[in-house]
C-alpha cells in the first residue's frame, strides 16, 4: 500500500497513447496543413528535448550548452555514413550517442563544479566552444560551414533482410520508433529510484544530499545521458535531412531547445514534443501568411510570453493541472455525496 | 565504554571571527545529550561541523573510533550521523511518504546507484522503512499530503523523519521544538524520548524545561567555548552556567 504511494503506478496508459498518437500524427497532421517532414522535424526536437527536461525539469539545471551535444552526435553519425565508414545506420546513431555522452560526460564534470547561473554560464561557453571547433580547427572532417551533405537514406540490416528507409512516412516512422523508445527509456528513469533522487535534487539539493545522496555524481549522470539523448536527436536531423547543418551547432539552436521545452512544459518529458510541435507549426503556418510572413518571430514571441505568463508549468503540465483538479472536485463532489448522510449526527473536529 | 562521538579542541574561526573554541565534547552511545547557551554561543557551528556541513579551522572529530574531519555531509550522513534542521527543510511539492522515501533509498541503496531502470517496489526494504519511520512520527494519516501542506508542527516532524529515515546511530537535533504551542512541543517530547530507544541524540534547545527533561548531559557554551558540563542537576546549580547564561532564572 505505501509503495503504491511512493510512485509506483502501472502507467501503461501513458506509453499507449503516445504510441497512438504517434502512429496516427502524419495522418492527422494534414488536416491543419501538416505533412510528414514537418512531423518528423517535430519528433526529432521532441527527442532532443527529453534530454533537456531531464536535466532542467527534472533535476533543477539549466543548461545553454546542448547544442553541443546535438551537433557533436550529429557530425560523428555524419562523418560515418558520409564517407561511408559505416553503412549501417543504426551503428552509425549509435556512434554519434556514445561520442555526445562522452562529450557529455567531460563537460559535465567541468560545469558541475558550479552550479545555478555560473553553471548555466559554463555551459554556454562550451557550446560556444563546440561551433568554434567545428567550424575551424574540425573543418576538414566537419565541412566547416557548409556542413557535410550527402547521407544515404537510413539502411537497416537486420540479419535476414535488409530494411531500406525511401519515402518521408517511412522516414517519419523510423524517427518515431527511437522517439517512442526514448520517451519509454526516459519514463523508467523518472520512475526510477534514481529519478526520485533527481527529483529531490531538483526540490532541495542541499537537503539531499545532507540525507547522503551524492549530488555532483546524480548531477553528472543525468548531464551524460542529456547529452545522449541530444546526440541521437542529432544524427536523426542529418539522417533526415541527407544533410548535416553547422548550424545544429549554434546558440540559437541551445535557446530554441530551452523554449520548447518550457512552453511545452518542464517535467513532463513530452512537453517539449509539444513545444517543438507548436514552434515548428507556427513558424511555418505564419511564414506561408501572406502579408504575416515577415513579422513570424514578432507573433511567436508575443505567444510565448502570453503562454509562459498563463501556464506556469507550460501546455502540459496546465493540462494536467486541469485534469487532476477536474478529477479531485469529482472525487470530493462524490465524497461529500456518500458521507452527507453518515455525518450528520456526528460532531466534526 | 567507548565513546561514540569524541571532538577533540575543535575550532572555527571565520575572519576574525571564533565561532567555536577548543572545544571538546564526548558523546556516550544510548544517552540524550542537550548543547545549550546563548545565542551565538556557537552551537549551531558546532553542529555544522558534527553533520560534515562546516569543515572545522583545527581539531579532529572521531566517530565510532574512525576519523571524520573534512568529510562533507553526504558522506558524514553515510557514517551514521544525520541532523534534523532548525529551520525546515524538507521537499515541499512531495508528499509525506514521498519525503521519508528520499533519505530511506540512499540509506537503502548507498550514496549513488545508477539504476534507471529498476523500479521502486524494487528497492527492497523501501516500504517497510519508510512505513516504520512514518509510524514513529505519528505521520500515517497524512502520508499523501503534499510536504508543503502540512501544518508547522507537522513539517517539525517530518524534519525530524527525513534526519531518521538515513537510520542513523547518532541524531542531532537543531531545536526541534522551536516556534512550536505548548501542546506541540510536549509531543515533540514524548516522541524524542521514543527515539531515545533506538539512537544516541544531541539536541540543541532553548526551552530550559525540555533540556532538562530530556538530557543524561548538559553541554554549556559561552562564546565559542564549553563552560561547564554534567548532568542537569549539576547544570542547574553550575555558577558560572547561572552566570553566563541562566541569568539566575532558575
Amino acid at each position: 500500500m505505501m509503495l503504491r504511494a511512493i510512485g509506483d503506478r502501472s502507467t501503461w496508459r501513458v506509453e499507449l497513447a503516445i504510441a497512438v498518437f504517434l502512429i496516427a500524427f502524419p495522418w492527422v497532421f494534414p488536416v491543419i496543413g501538416g505533412y510528414a517532414n514537418l512531423a518528423t522535424r517535430i519528433l526529432i526536437l521532441g527527442l532532443f528535448g527529453i534530454g533537456m527536461d531531464l536535466i532542467f525539469g527534472y533535476t533543477g539545471m539549466l543548461s545553454f550548452g546542448q547544442a553541443a551535444f546535438y551537433g557533436t552526435g550529429g557530425f560523428v553519425t555524419a562523418y560515418l555514413l558520409s564517407t561511408g565508414m559505416l553503412h549501417n545506420t543504426l551503428g552509425a546513431l549509435a556512434a554519434g550517442t556514445i561520442a555526445a555522452a562522452c562529450c557529455g560526460m567531460i563537460i559535465g564534470y567541468l560545469c558541475l563544479r558550479q552550479s545555478g547561473v555560473y553553471f548555466a554560464m559554463l555551459t554556454l561557453a562550451f557550446g560556444e566552444v563546440f561551433y568554434f571547433l567545428e567550424n575551424s580547427p574540425l573543418a576538414k572532417w566537419t565541412g566547416g560551414e557548409n556542413g557535410l551533405p550527402g547521407l544515404p537514406k537510413p539502411i537497416i540490416p537486420l540479419g535476414f533482410t535488409t530494411l531500406h528507409v525511401q519515402s518521408n512516412l517511412a522516414l517519419y516512422y523510423f524517427v518515431a520508433i527511437l522517439f517512442f523508445v526514448g520517451y519509454w527509456v526516459a519514463r523508467r528513469i523518472v520512475r526510477s529510484p534514481m529519478g526520485a533522487v533527481l527529483r529531490a535534487i531538483l526540490e532541495n539539493p542541499a537537503r539531499a544530499a545532507a540525507v547522503g545522496h551524492n549530488v555532483p555524481k546524480y548531477k553528472l549522470a543525468v548531464f551524460t545521458i542529456a547529452a545522449a539523448y541530444a546526440g541521437i536527436a542529432g544524427g536523426l536531423l542529418g539522417i533526415f535531412q541527407g544533410y548535416m547543418p553547422p548550424d545544429a551547432f549554434s546558440i540559437d539552436q541551445s535557446g530554441e531547445i530551452i523554449i520548447m521545452t518550457i512552453i511545452g512544459g518542464a517535467g513532463t518529458l513530452i512537453g517539449p514534443l509539444v513545444g517543438a510541435g507548436l514552434w515548428s507549426y507556427l513558424r511555418e503556418a505564419l511564414q506561408n501568411l501572406h502579408g504575416v510572413g515577415a513579422f513570424w518571430k514578432l507573433i511567436l514571441g508575443l505567444l510565448f510570453i502570453v503562454l509562459v505568463t498563463l501556464f506556469r508549468r507550460g501546455i502540459t503540465g496546465g493540462i494536467t493541472d486541469s485534469i487532476g483538479l477536474f478529477r479531485l472536485r469529482r472525487r470530493t463532489a462524490a465524497a461529500h455525496a456518500e458521507e452527507a448522510p453518515a455525518v450528520s449526527g456526528e460532531a466534526q473536529p | 565504554m567507548a565513546a561514540l562521538l569524541e571532538a577533540r579542541e575543535i575550532v572555527k574561526r571565520y575572519g576574525g571571527l571564533t565561532a567555536v573554541n577548543e572545544l571538546t565534547l564526548t558523546v556516550e552511545p544510548g544517552t540524550v545529550n542537550a548543547l545549550i547557551g546563548p545565542n551565538g554561543a556557537g552551537k549551531s557551528t558546532l553542529f555544522k561541523m558534527l553533520s560534515g556541513e562546516v569543515r572545522p579551522t583545527s581539531g579532529e572529530i572521531f566517530f565510532k573510533g574512525a576519523r571524520l574531519t573534512g568529510l562533507n555531509a553526504t558522506e558524514v550522513c553515510r557514517r551514521g550521523i544525520s541532523k534534523s534542521y532548525q529551520t525546515t527543510q524538507i521537499f515541499p511539492n512531495f508528499t509525506v511518504v514521498e519525503n521519508i522515501a528520499i533519505p530511506a533509498l540512499a540509506n537503502l541503496r548507498g550514496s549513488f546507484r545508477l539504476d534507471p531502470f529498476r523500479r521502486m517496489r524494487g528497492v527492497r526494504g523501501l516500504a517497510d522503512l519508510v512505513g516504520s519511520v512514518l509510524h514513529s512520527m505519528g505521520l500515517e494519516e497524512r502520508a499523501e499530503t503534499r510536504a508543503g501542506d502540512l501544518a508547522y508542527g507537522e513539517k517539525r516532524r517530518l524534519e525530524i523523519g527525513l534526519a531518521l529515515a538515513t537510520r542513523p546511530d547518532l541524531l542531532l537535533l537543531d531545536e526541534p521544538t522551536a516556534g512550536m504551542s505548548p501542546e506541540e512541543s510536549k509531543s515533540t517530547v514524548d516522541l524524542i524520548k521514543e527515539l531515545r530507544k533506538s539512537v544516541t541524540i544531541v539536541v540543541v534547545e532553548h526551552d530550559m524545561d525540555v533540556v532538562f527533561e530530556l538530557a543524561d548531559r548538559i553541554t554549556v557554551m559561552h562564546e565559542g567555548r564549553k563552560i561547564a558540563e554534567g548532568p542537569p542537576s549539576e547544570i542547574r546549580v553550575h555558577p558560572a552556567v547561572r552566570e553566563a547564561y541562566l541569568g539566575g532564572t532558575l
